[in-house]
């Protein structure tokens, strides 16, 4: 049913924000590890979203069948182009990235994974950049859940129309 | 569900030119009671849905808690479409039925 589609393009959003979520916890969990499947210490994880057409046919349908004005380009970047298209957009993680900045050294010679020289190389995460991260994350999350509510009671709304 | 758009045939003028009324439904494509099949079967297949959401979480097996509460909710609001358009229909049949005749 076409007047629940909003439903879904909440959804995506919903997802794409656990996801971030949850990679998010996994940089915190891992501030200190030393050791991966990969070699070496923990590097930190982002992710990357990506717009998608969340209904092709009606996208393209607006776009052809609606008279639509060109985007304005005052500035004259041009990057953006300038013809209408007017898509009704959903939200999915592209990738997960890694962030493959230089460890941190710590010169603890005691430790099982120091270097000749006693230095072990821990994970270049700043936790309260993290905790930064997460707080706009869970907001975001909220941010869709609103979304998602206000759909519900507009769909709520057009039933009532019948009933009066 | 069936493209509203066909119900603007549905004219006076229309009707009263196609006496026969076979051939008015076949002219709009598909009529009221297919119609109406259709929406119902789509309602039941988003309670199924739904149900099963529900049967994943009792069981554990839902990925995302957010999914589930959508499915849910399409449910719910498709099936509080349905009721409406029963009440209306049946409040038009009613009408018809108290026809002096």
């Amino acid at each position: 049913m076409a007047f629940l589609s909003s439903f879904d393009i909440s959804g995506y959003g919903l997802s794409a924000q656990r996801v971030r979520v949850n990679t998010i916890s996994s940089n915190i969990a891992n501030a200190e590890t030393t050791r991966t499947d990969e070699g070496g210490p923990y590097r930190r994880r982002s992710v990357v979203f990506q717009a998608m057409d969340f209904n092709k046919v009606l996208n393209d349908k607006m776009a052809k069948d609606l008279n639509l004005l060109e985007y304005s380009d005052p500035l004259d970047e041009g990057h953006a182009g300038k013809k209408a298209n007017p898509s009704i957009m959903s939200v999915f993680v592209d990738k997960i990235v890694r962030d493959d900045r230089e460890p941190k050294m710590k010169y603890e010679p005691g430790h099982p994974d120091a270097n000749a020289k006693g230095y072990v190389a821990y994970p270049n995460i700043n936790p309260v950049v993290e905790m930064a991260d997460l707080i706009e994350a869970t907001r975001a999350y909220q941010a869709n859940v609103a979304s998602f509510q206000t759909s519900k009671s507009l769909a709520n709304s057009a039933i009532d129309i019948l009933r009066g | 569900m069936a493209d509203i758009n066909q119900l603007s045939s549905l004219s006076t003028q229309e009707l009263l030119n196609n006496k026969n009324s076979k051939a008015a439904a076949s002219s709009s494509g598909q009529n009221f009671s297919e119609m109406l099949k259709a929406g119902i079967e789509d309602v039941n297949k988003m309670q199924k849905t739904s149900e099963k959401a529900m049967s994943d979480i009792a069981t554990g097996q839902v990925k995302d808690l957010h999914q589930a509460a959508i499915a849910i909710d399409k449910a719910e609001m498709s099936m509080k479409l349905m009721l409406e358009v029963r009440n209306k229909a049946i409040s038009a049949y009613k009408e018809i039925l108290r026809t002096q005749m």
